[in-house]
């Protein structure tokens, strides 16, 4: 049931702050092995959803300091990320839509994590400012601050890339 | 340096999270600066990009490995869960109470003299008692004596043998 519900949603955060899709697996099955171990803890009537996302992103931000991901480079926008592409369209705005975010995919990994994560839950997640506040345990002027840096360094880099391809 | 600070309020502006006086500062700072401007656009394409961006499916066996996660129950809960039943709380009570008296005899470091001195108390209490009996021994032999000589007296008082002389 929780795995039906949830896994897909771990999987992706995971997915996105981690750049592999190797890792993602791998960081998804301890996310749900240290969520059966904490169940026990949860509080009933609080939000559930918010609560999980809270256990994973802790669970990513530790893995992130053991590891130092960002050391290591992403997996490219491959075969993974296209096919889960929306197919409708216009196909020309859709390829100029991928290009965006196979450079934004590559972006992220110069976002330090706090800025990362508070990106992933708001712009892709879609998660309100209240609610990332809450999974990140930080105050909402600081969720909103996070979020801008990111984006308009994100900005900044697609900016970049796209004067290096009018150079060529 | 003006564009510096006017660049950090763009998110801001986008989302209509200025007040009036800044909104109005930006976007008089924008009729003017193109290079503002151009970046503003792409903070427009970034915002559209990662709003759309795909959710990926993983790969099919996670999910029976989260199921079999799901299903495995650790040894540790198993044993905690046992511990904590109602039933054995007497019992666990009193071994922490026999626990806690052993490893303070064991880890008091004047163990030895302690060993001494019950040894010694303890054969005191020994030689008390072996006094005790060889005195309850002498008692026994002294009211014989005392019922033998009350024997002999009250013979010697008897009013029939008296009035025979």
């Amino acid at each position: 049931m929780l795995v039906d519900l949830f896994s897909k949603k771990v999987f992706n955060l995971a997915y996105q702050f981690s750049g592999s899709y190797q890792e993602a697996q791998d960081l998804t099955q301890e996310i749900f092995v240290k969520l059966f171990g904490a169940l026990p803890k949860y509080e009933f009537g609080k939000n559930f959803s918010a609560w999980l996302t809270t256990l994973a992103k802790n669970h990513l931000i530790d893995e992130y300091r053991r590891t130092k991901w960002e050391k290591k480079n992403r997996d490219d926008f491959d075969e993974h990320l296209l096919s889960a592409a929306a197919p409708n369209g216009d196909p020309e705005k859709r390829l100029l839509q991928t290009e965006r975010q196979r450079i934004l995919w590559a972006g992220l990994n110069q976002l330090p994590p706090d800025i990362r994560l508070a990106v992933l839950l708001k712009e892709i997640q879609g998660k309100s400012y209240e609610e990332t506040a809450e999974i990140t345990g930080v105050p909402e002027g600081t969720v909103k601050s996070r979020v801008n840096r990111g984006r308009l360094q994100l900005a900044r880099i697609l900016q970049k890339s796209r004067g290096a391809a009018d150079d060529l | 340096m003006i564009c510096d600070r006017i660049e950090e309020l763009l998110p801001a502006y986008r989302d209509g999270g200025l007040e009036p006086e800044e909104h109005a500062r930006v976007e008089a700072h924008l009729r003017s600066c193109r290079g503002c401007a151009l970046l503003l656009a792409f903070l427009g394409e970034t915002d559209a990009a990662l709003a759309s961006f795909p959710q990926v499916d993983p790969a099919p066996g996670l999910r029976g490995r989260l199921n079999a996660v799901a299903g495995r129950k650790p040894l540790f809960s198993t044993v905690f869960g046992l511990l904590r039943k109602p039933a054995l709380q007497p019992v666990l009570a009193a071994a922490s109470v026999v626990c806690a008296v052993v490893s303070l005899y064991l880890l008091n470091p004047g163990r030895h003299e302690l060993e001494k001195e019950i040894v010694r108390t303890f054969h005191r209490g020994i030689g008390r008692v072996e006094k005790l009996y060889a005195r309850t021994g002498s008692i026994t032999d002294s009211i014989g004596s005392y019922a033998e000589n009350l024997y002999v007296s009250l013979q010697s008082i008897n009013p029939l043998e008296r009035n025979k002389d």
